[in-house]
C-alpha cells in the first residue's frame, strides 16, 4: 500500500501557508488527526469543492492554491459546529476567517465571487454610515452581480412590511471612518514588524 | 435593574418586532434599558471575514462606549451581535498583542470588563425568572411551541458559556415560566443557513427546510426564535420553501420576547405582529383570557 503523505510528516511539522494562518489566528493546524468529526456536522459540507476536514489537512501540508481557490471558507456560515465538537481544537472557525481574510487581501474570488461580492458590499456600507443599511446593501450587492429579480418580490414585500428603512440613516459614521482607518494603519505597522 | 442596550442595526430594521416586544417585558419586569448615545455596527457576520482586528474594534469600541457612560452589563439581543461581543472579549484576553492592537485603535483601555447579557440569561436568571408566573395574564397553554437556538448564541461554548450547547433548556425554561409548554424536538441547535441568505438562498432554503419539518413532524404550531437571521429564513423564506417543494407549513415564527409579551398581557396592539410574513392569528386564537 502507499505510504499517505502526511505520515511522512515529522509530528511537528508545519507548513509556510499553516504558519501563516497560526500567527493570523493563533490556530494549529498541525492538531488536526484527521478524525472527520468537524465534516460530519457541517451543514454546508455537501455544497463545499473539499470538505472542512479536508481544508485543514490541506493547510497543514501547504497546499495554498488548492485551498485559496477553493469555496469552501466562502461557504462557511460560521456556526461553530465543527469548532465545538474538534476533540483536538484546532479551531477551524478562525482557520476559515483566516483564509477569508487572505483571499479578501489578494483579491481572489475563487467559486463564490458573489459571497466576496456580499462582504465587500456589506463592509462598504457599514463604512459609509456607521451601521447597516439592509435595503442599500441589497441593492448594490444585487445591482453588482447582475441578480436584479432575484429575492425582487421579497424585497417589495419586506418593504411594505416595514421591515427595510427606506432612507438610510447615518450612526456615528465619522467614528466608523476613523477605526477602519486606523485599523488599516495598525495593521501595517503588526506586518510590518513580523516581516523583520 | 438597569442594562446598557445594544439596540442594534438588525432591530431597527428586519427585526424590530424584537425589539418592541423585548421593551414590552422589561418594561413590566422594571428592568430599565439605556441605550449607548454613540453605538456604531458591531461588525456582525461580515468583519471577520476581512479583518481579525476590525471585527474585535469594532464591539469592544462599543463596550468603552458602554463603561464611559458608567454602565457595568449590556443586554444585546441580536445573537450575532451577542457572539461577536463575546469572541472579541474573550479573544483579547487569551492574546495580549491583539488586545493592544486594540486599544491603540480604539484610543482607550479596558479597566473593568463590561458584561454581556442575552435576554434570554437576564429572563431565566434570579429573581427574575421566579417572578414570571405572577405577571402571566392570558393563557396560552394550548398552544404547542419548539423553541429554536441556531448556532451563534452557543457555539463556540468555551467562548459563548451559554447554556448546554447541545441540548439548551433555557428558552424552554422561560416559555413553560409563563405557561406556555414546548415540545422536544432534534432541531434545536442546527443552523438556518444564517448569512448565506441573500447570497445562496438555495442552501438556506434546504436547511431551513429541514427545521420546519422536524418542527411539523412533532406538531409544533409555532416555533420560538431569539435571533433575527432566523427569523428572516424561517419566517420570510418560508412561503419559498413550500412552493418550492411543494408542502405547507403555515408555521408562525415567534421571537421568544413576543410569546412571553402574549403571556404577560401585552395587547396584540402593542406588538408587530403584523410585520410577520407567515400569519399569526392561529397562535392568536389560542392566547385565551385566564
Ligand atoms: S474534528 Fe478536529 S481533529 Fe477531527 S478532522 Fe476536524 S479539525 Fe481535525
Ligand atoms: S463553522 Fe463553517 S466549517 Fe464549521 S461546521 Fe459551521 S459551516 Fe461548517
Amino acid at each position: 500500500m502507499e505510504k499517505i503523505k502526511e505520515l511522512d510528516l515529522p509530528s511537528d511539522h508545519i507548513s509556510e501557508f499553516g504558519d501563516l494562518v497560526k500567527q493570523m489566528h493563533d490556530v494549529d493546524v498541525n492538531m488536526c488527526y484527521q478524525c472527520r468529526k468537524c465534516t460530519s456536522g457541517c451543514p454546508v459540507a455537501e455544497y463545499m469543492d473539499y470538505s472542512p476536514t479536508q481544508i485543514i489537512h490541506a493547510v497543514r501540508l501547504g497546499l495554498k492554491d488548492m485551498v485559496l481557490s477553493s469555496n469552501t471558507y466562502w461557504l462557511c456560515l460560521a456556526c461553530g459546529t465543527c469548532t465545538t465538537r474538534c476533540p483536538q481544537e484546532t479551531g477551524l472557525l478562525e482557520v476559515m476567517d483566516a483564509l477569508a481574510t487572505i483571499a479578501e487581501s489578494k483579491g481572489i474570488r475563487s467559486n463564490a465571487p458573489e459571497i466576496a461580492k456580499f462582504y465587500e458590499t456589506g463592509l462598504s456600507n457599514m463604512r459609509f454610515f456607521g451601521k447597516l443599511y439592509d435595503l442599500g446593501i441589497a441593492g448594490m450587492y444585487k445591482l453588482k452581480t447582475g441578480k436584479l429579480t432575484q429575492d425582487m418580490g421579497m424585497g417589495i414585500k419586506m418593504m411594505r412590511k416595514g421591515k427595510l428603512e427606506l432612507l438610510p440613516t447615518f450612526q456615528n459614521q465619522g467614528e466608523m471612518r476613523r477605526i477602519f482607518k486606523k485599523v488599516q494603519e495598525v495593521e501595517k505597522k503588526a506586518r510590518g514588524a513580523t516581516d523583520k | 435593574m438597569k442594562y446598557a442596550y445594544y439596540n442594534s442595526c438588525s432591530l431597527r430594521s428586519t427585526g424590530r418586532e424584537y425589539d418592541k416586544s423585548l421593551r414590552a417585558i422589561f418594561k413590566k419586569l422594571d428592568i430599565e434599558l439605556v441605550e449607548p448615545k454613540n453605538w456604531i455596527c458591531c461588525g456582525s457576520t461580515l468583519a471577520h471575514n476581512v479583518s481579525r482586528l476590525l471585527s474585535l474594534v469594532l464591539p469592544l469600541q462599543n463596550l468603552a462606549e458602554i463603561q464611559k457612560e458608567g454602565l457595568d452589563a449590556v443586554v444585546v439581543p441580536c445573537t450575532a451581535c451577542y457572539s461577536r461581543f463575546k469572541t472579541a472579549q474573550y479573544e483579547i484576553a487569551e492574546n495580549p498583542e491583539m488586545a493592544a492592537q486594540v486599544e491603540e485603535v480604539i484610543e482607550s483601555r479596558f479597566e473593568k470588563k463590561v458584561k454581556v447579557i442575552h435576554p434570554l440569561e437576564v429572563l431565566s436568571s434570579e429573581p427574575v425568572i421566579s417572578r414570571l408566573p405572577e405577571l402571566v395574564e392570558k393563557d396560552l397553554s394550548g398552544l404547542k411551541v419548539v423553541s429554536y437556538y441556531g448556532c451563534l448564541l452557543l457555539r463556540p461554548p468555551k467562548i459563548m458559556e451559554f447554556d448546554i450547547c447541545e441540548y439548551p433548556q433555557t428558552m424552554d425554561k422561560i416559555l413553560s415560566a409563563v405557561g406556555i409548554p414546548t415540545l422536544d424536538w432534534s432541531h434545536k441547535t442546527e443552523c438556518c443557513g444564517g448569512s448565506l441568505s441573500i447570497t445562496r438562498p438555495e442552501i438556506v432554503r434546504k436547511l431551513s427546510r429541514d427545521l420546519l419539518e422536524d418542527a411539523k413532524a412533532v406538531g409544533a404550531e409555532a416555533i420560538s426564535v431569539p435571533c433575527t437571521f432566523c427569523h428572516l429564513n424561517l419566517d420570510v423564506r418560508q412561503e419559498e420553501i413550500e412552493r418550492e417543494h411543494n408542502v405547507s407549513y403555515r408555521l408562525p415564527i415567534l421571537y421568544f420576547t413576543e410569546l412571553m409579551a402574549l403571556a404577560m398581557g401585552v395587547s396584540e396592539k402593542d406588538l408587530l405582529l403584523k410585520m410577520h410574513f407567515v400569519d399569526t392569528d392561529s397562535v392568536l386564537q389560542k392566547v385565551v383570557a385566564r
